[in-house]
């Protein structure tokens, strides 16, 4: 892109990533609720989640956005050698 | 973002979770495909995987960004709500 954009067409793009970023955090919160009831919902029995479920979901998101920042530190790492 | 924006939001967001709930539980509930008809387990443990799963998406939003948290629902009406069975 050569030329300077303008300022309406920067609000739009603003926008654009506000609505994209809302999207995207129910998009990860449905998944990683997806992954850690898989992972974690093993009592039928009762209908909420008990204690052992609830700290290993807990846990799970823990884990999860320790993962994921050790995965973007290796990404930055990586892209900037490319 | 409009109002149009967020009422679609809103929609998509439901339908994902839908989606992930009849992923999660018909994985979780229904053991074997040899009968049409549900049995009384499989639709019992329909409903409590339903409900498990809003709880746990509950607790994971409110992990994950704990300052728009949904606030956990009064324990009473879900207490009122339940069959005597149990």
């Amino acid at each position: 892109m050569e030329r300077k954009l303008s300022k309406k067409e920067e609000e739009k793009i603003v926008q654009e990533l506000n609505k994209m970023q809302m999207l995207e955090m129910v998009d990860t919160s449905v998944n990683l609720t997806n992954k850690c009831f898989q992972a974690c919902a093993t009592n039928f029995r009762i209908r909420t989640l008990d204690d052992d479920e609830q700290l290993c979901v807990y846990k799970c998101v823990e884990k999860n956005t320790n993962f994921l920042s050790a995965i973007n530190s290796h990404f930055v790492k990586l892209s900037g050698d490319a | 973002m409009d109002d149009i924006d967020v009422k679609i939001l809103e929609m998509k967001m439901i339908s994902k979770m839908f989606t992930g709930i009849s992923e999660a539980c018909s994985a979780k509930c229904i053991s074997k495909y040899s009968e049409g008809e549900l049995n009384v387990g499989e639709a019992v443990c329909a409903e409590r995987c339903a409900q498990k799963w809003m709880d746990t998406f509950k607790n994971v939003q409110s992990k994950i960004n704990p300052q728009n948290a949904v606030p956990a629902t009064p324990a009473e009406p879900a207490e009122q709500k339940k069959s005597s069975w149990f």
